[in-house]
């Protein structure tokens, strides 16, 4: 069973995506804060990350930041959420070593066929 | 010998001195210097020697006397006292001086008592044990006592002690006979004091004095010299009244003393001892009498003066002592000392202190004869009055030195300076003398010189007579009246052109030679000449025989007579003027071509020579000035009176400058003609120099320019009036400008006003655009808190319809699925009022993608595949492939509003989308047709304006936000750069056309 990491801090949110995460077959761990985030990321090393950008404490870009930089996980797959995409967004995201994104609202029925297609599953 | 000495001291003293008499003073000089110092040594050696009024010891080393005495004799000296106390230690002193004059061999032991401390004389016999080891053995010839107490002691252990010694006292107070009955080999002095004599003194110095306070203490000593006083005063002073001290405290003392009344005295005797046994010395005890009576103090010791007392016939211990040692010495030298009587005489001297005479207003003058005054304030002069008189001397050796040295000086420059003018005299008169040695010889030298040229002068002046006349063409001839001889120069031959010395000389021969019609002349003049003996001077013509070329000469002569007054021979010249003549001519030329022009130009000229003081005026000067020119020229101040006075006030000085300095004037003058209208001249004048540049004339000219003036004083009348006319117009202007001024600075206020408002206007404007954008971003933060319930609605309702959660029913399915596209709805709607907002506040973002606009058209159609069906529409896409580098997304945004429209809009029919490259390929245009309900054109208008909805019979069922048109049209202009357009025909159909550019440029900043 494939564990995947969900950083979300709204609940409703996490439920739904981690419907579709299960019906798809991974078993889904979560955090609810950027700093939680990062520790799970090392210390569990799932198969890959969803990130909300918007969180409280540190964002979403800042812990893909830290994950990236951590010997452990650095090759881990992160793929953003976020609700913004303005300009410079895009970038930003993948500077920061997010291996794409989605804007919100996310479809539950299509996620997890979106997500296999950015990562080339 | 000597010569050679004489010499030596010369050339020295020339070498280091300069002269005999300034070796001599410098010498004298120093010799004064040295004897200068000596005596100041001397001086002050001396004044180290000073004598003081009591105590110090003074021991001379003087010769030895003649008188020897055998090696080692020894002397005791026995002091009742001890040492310090003056009294004692004076006699000891005394005795001492005289004993080393004599011998400084002789060996003395000095021993003291020390009864004042021991009164009671309880320590003798320890005294007398120790002074029996000590003297029992030795011998000692001389024992020399001093005062009552040692005298006791030596007479009663005498044979213990000194059996053999002989015994010399001194200083015995009270002394009787009986004191020394039955022994043998002793005598001395007795103190005898001179209290009578003291009392005497000081009564005659202080008359008003009625009472003598007599202190002494209560020792032996004391209360002898008590006794001795009162034997002393006995009788003498019936008007005083003496008082008697008792044994007292210094405190009772000192008490006493204050107490004394004014018209007494005070006399001192011994006093060393308080009653309560305090010592005191001899100068203590003055002291405090002094300081603490308010009435003179007077003793009787020479130990107390100085010290507070006014003075006394004062006792001296070391004249007592001094004497003691003579008797001493006596004995000594083998006189036995039973054959010297004892000494009764009193040792005193009258003395007085200087400072207690003067704090008692006691008169120097008032003192007895050979009394001596203490602590006198010495002059310098009289203590060092050798010091002065050498210093004094050597002075005026040195000054005398000064002067002899510098009337040398002097007398030497004189010397000199007498010399160098003899000198000089000297010289100038060798000078003269050669001189004139000098001129005699070149006298000689010159009249030879001159005899010898006077020759070659002669023979010159011939040669030169004829160059002269060569040159100057001037012959000369004789004519012999008697012989008719006519003899020429060579000249002549010259000038008439003929060979020399050819001419047959007569006088019809010249005549011949003479121009035919002057011939006539020539012989009238020269015969009238002869006969009537006038000069004759003539200038005819000739004719040259050799050209025939007529020449003009002018003729002179002188008749020469003989004895009896006849003339017989006449001697002429002949001279050559031709080119004369002609120059002549060329000037009356000239001259006359000169006047033409004058004339010509009303210039007139005049010239003056200062020298001849004449005056020229050419012909149009007379006529300018309107004189007649055939008068004589007026001088120079008649002349001036043709100007008016004003212009020959000016005229005079420039001329008179002229005639100074050379330097030319130029005036314009009036001429003062009362016949005449106003006339003016301008008047140039310049001076005329000579060879060497001296000036000896002037000349100048004159023109008339009254014309001119005239026209200048028109000239001038016209600028006057035109600048009185610019004054007016001046004035004028000015009013204008400043009218100008005002009405400027009224625009510059507009001006300022218009400026606020615009900065007014500006701030609004910014306000405005702050408050669009404000709202914008706000929407923009808003749109995360709209989606993200949004997401739960659209999501957990998808979720359960798709029965991800369980089964559901029909109506449960068809119940969600409303949820679910309700919630899509929502979410359309917000998505387009955030991309509006996003527009606007400028954040939207671009991506740039090169595509196929085939590829995007499909996509849109796509997601209409189903609602087309459902409606039966049908849909055309043409295949047209077309590259494009733009926003893809929002391309795929704006066809996917514009079908979504068409196919609402359309019940039937069909809609069709097309593409093309327009304006050539830089654009391309694509386009949405249907065949709908078309819109209306009083609408076409308000299309794309937000929240338009248009009253439609279609409206109420076909759902819209109102938005989508405003919003594709911002995106197609704002975002891809580009127009969009719509044209229809209300109930046929519309079209709806997007023009991009195929390449979507960088915006840069937006």
């Amino acid at each position: 069973m494939k564990r995947v990491l969900v950083v979300e801090d709204n609940r409703d949110n996490l439920k739904l995506v981690t419907y579709s995460l299960e019906r798809a077959g991974y078993t889904v761990l979560s955090a609810e804060t950027g700093e939680e985030g990062v520790e799970l990321a090392i210390r569990e090393r799932p198969f890959f990350i969803l990130m909300d950008i918007q969180l409280p404490g540190i964002d979403g870009l800042e812990a893909t930041r830290r994950i990236r930089a951590s010997e452990a996980d650095g090759d881990v797959p992160i793929i953003a959420i976020t609700s913004f995409a303005m300009r410079g967004d895009m970038e930003r995201l993948l500077a920061a070593g997010c291996n794409g994104y989605f804007e919100k609202p996310i479809d539950p029925l299509t996620i997890v066929e979106k997500i296999h297609k950015v990562l080339g599953l | 010998m000597m010569q050679k000495v004489n010499i030596f001291l010369r050339q020295f003293s020339t070498v280091f001195f300069g002269s005999r008499k300034a070796a001599f003073v410098s010498s004298l000089v120093s010799i004064a210097i040295a004897a200068l110092l000596y005596i100041v040594y001397l001086q002050i050696k001396e004044a180290a020697h000073i004598e003081l009024p009591t105590g110090l010891v003074d021991i001379k080393t003087t010769k030895s006397s003649t008188t020897l005495f055998k090696a080692s004799q020894e002397i005791l000296v026995l002091n009742s006292y001890h040492r310090g106390h003056a009294w004692s230690d004076n006699e000891t002193a005394g005795i001492l001086e005289i004993l080393q004059e004599a011998s400084p061999n002789i060996r003395y032991n000095i021993e003291y008592l020390d009864c004042k401390y021991h009164p009671k004389a309880e320590h003798f016999e320890a005294v007398k044990d120790l002074f029996k080891l000590k003297y029992a053995n030795r011998d000692i010839p001389v024992v020399i006592v001093t005062d009552n107490p040692a005298l006791e002691f030596v007479l009663k252990y005498r044979s213990l002690l000194f059996p053999r010694s002989s015994i010399v006292f001194c200083g015995i107070n009270n002394y009787k006979k009986e004191m020394i009955e039955g022994q043998e080999n002793i005598t001395g002095l007795a103190e005898a004091l001179d209290a009578g004599n003291t009392v005497k003194t000081a009564l005659k110095l202080h008359p008003k004095a009625r009472e003598v306070f007599v202190v002494h203490d209560y020792t032996t000593t004391g209360l002898a010299t008590r006794r001795e006083a009162e034997e002393q005063i006995k009788g003498m002073f019936d008007q005083i009244s003496f008082r008697y001290a008792e044994d007292m405290t210094k405190k009772e003392l000192t008490q006493r003393l204050e107490k004394l009344p004014q018209d007494s005295l005070v006399l001192a005797l011994t006093y060393n001892v308080f009653r309560d046994g305090e010592v005191i010395t001899h100068e203590n005890l003055a002291r405090l009498l002094s300081a603490n009576s308010p009435v003179p103090v007077y003793g009787v010791h020479n130990e107390r003066l100085g010290y507070g007392i006014v003075g006394g016939s004062l006792l001296s211990g070391k004249l007592h002592g001094s004497q003691a040692a003579r008797i001493a010495l006596k004995i000594l030298s083998g006189l036995p000392a039973s054959n010297i009587p004892v000494d009764m005489s009193p040792q005193t001297r009258v003395m007085f202190d200087y400072n207690q005479l003067v704090r008692f207003g006691v008169p120097i003058k008032d003192l007895p004869e050979d009394s001596v005054v203490v602590n006198r304030p010495v002059s310098f002069i009289s203590s060092h009055k050798y010091l002065v008189l050498s210093t004094l001397l050597v002075i005026i050796i040195l000054t005398s030195g000064i002067i002899i040295l510098g009337s040398n000086l002097y007398r030497r420059e004189l010397a000199e300076d007498a010399l160098r003018k003899s000198k000089e005299e000297l010289e100038m008169r060798v000078t003269g003398r050669t001189a004139e040695l000098k001129n005699a010889n070149e006298q000689l030298h010159f009249e030879l010189t001159e005899r010898k040229r006077a020759q070659e002068l002669l023979e010159l002046s011939e040669h030169r007579l004829s160059e002269a006349q060569r040159i100057a063409h001037v012959g000369s001839w004789e004519l012999d009246l008697l012989k008719n001889e006519l003899t020429w120069s060579d000249e002549i031959y010259r000038i008439f052109g003929l060979p020399p010395q050819e001419f047959g000389a007569t006088y019809e021969a010249f005549l011949d030679a003479v121009h035919p019609d002057d011939r006539d002349y020539v012989n009238s003049s020269y015969t009238c000449s002869v006969e009537r003996d006038v000069p004759y001077d003539i200038m005819h013509r000739i004719v040259r025989k050799s050209n025939g070329e007529v020449r003009y000469v002018h003729e002179k002569c002188e008749h020469t007579r003989d004895a009896s007054g006849r003339i017989v021979k006449s001697v002429g010249t002949v001279q050559d003027i031709t080119e004369l003549k002609q120059a002549e001519e060329a000037l009356r030329q000239r001259e006359s071509e000169l006047n033409e022009s004058q004339r010509l130009a009303h210039i007139g000229s005049w010239d003056w020579n200062a020298t001849t003081d004449t005056i020229w005026w050419s012909d149009e000067y007379y006529r300018i000035y309107n004189l007649d020119p055939k008068l004589p020229p007026p001088n120079y101040i008649e002349h001036l009176k043709v100007y008016t006075s004003e212009s020959a006030a000016r005229l005079d000085p420039a001329v008179k400058r002229s005639m100074e300095t050379g330097e030319p004037y130029e005036l314009d003058l009036e001429l003062a003609d009362p016949s005449a209208a106003t006339r003016w001249i301008v008047a140039r004048g310049e001076a005329k120099r000579d060879a060497s540049s001296r000036i000896w004339g002037l000349r100048g000219t004159a023109q008339n320019i009254t014309e001119r003036k005239m026209a200048e004083e028109k000239i001038r009348r016209l600028n006057e009036e035109l600048e009185q006319r610019v004054i007016t117009r001046t004035a004028d202007l000015e009013k204008m400008s400043l009218e100008l001024q005002d009405s400027q600075r009224a625009l510059m206020n507009i001006v300022d006003d218009l400026n606020r408002k615009t900065l007014e206007l500006e701030d609004a404007n910014n306000k405005l655009k702050e408050l669009d954008r404000l709202k914008s971003m706000f929407i923009a933060s808003m749109s995360h808190e709209l989606r993200t319930p949004l997401n739960s609605i659209i999501g957990f309702s998808s979720v359960l319809h798709d029965g991800w959660i369980g089964q559901v029913n029909a109506e449960q399915k068809e119940n969600l699925a409303t949820i679910l596209r309700s919630g899509k709805h929502l979410l359309s709607l917000i998505n387009d009022v955030i991309d509006v907002s996003k527009i606007e506040s400028g954040k939207i973002e671009i991506t740039h993608e090169d595509f196929d606009v085939y590829d995007v058209v499909s996509e849109a159609v796509e997601l209409f595949k189903k609602d087309i069906q459902d409606k039966g529409l049908d849909l055309k896409v043409e295949p047209i492939h077309l590259a494009v580098h733009t926003d893809r997304r929002r391309l795929l945004q704006c066809l996917v509003n514009l079908i979504s429209n068409a196919i609402k809009f359309t019940e039937k029919g069909s809609v069709r989308v097309t593409a093309k490259l327009i304006r050539s390929s830089e654009w391309i245009e694509i386009s949405v047709e249907d065949t709908g309900i078309g819109i209306r054109e009083e609408d076409l208008t308000r299309l794309f304006r937000a929240f338009v909805r248009l009253h439609s019979p279609l409206s109420t069922s076909v759902k819209g936000t109102g938005l989508g048109l405003s919003l594709t049209k911002k995106i197609v202009t704002e975002v891809l750069g580009g127009e969009i357009s719509a044209q229809s025909v209300y109930g046929k159909g519309s079209r709806f056309v997007i023009r991009i550019p195929v390449k979507l440029k960088v915006e840069a900043g937006k």
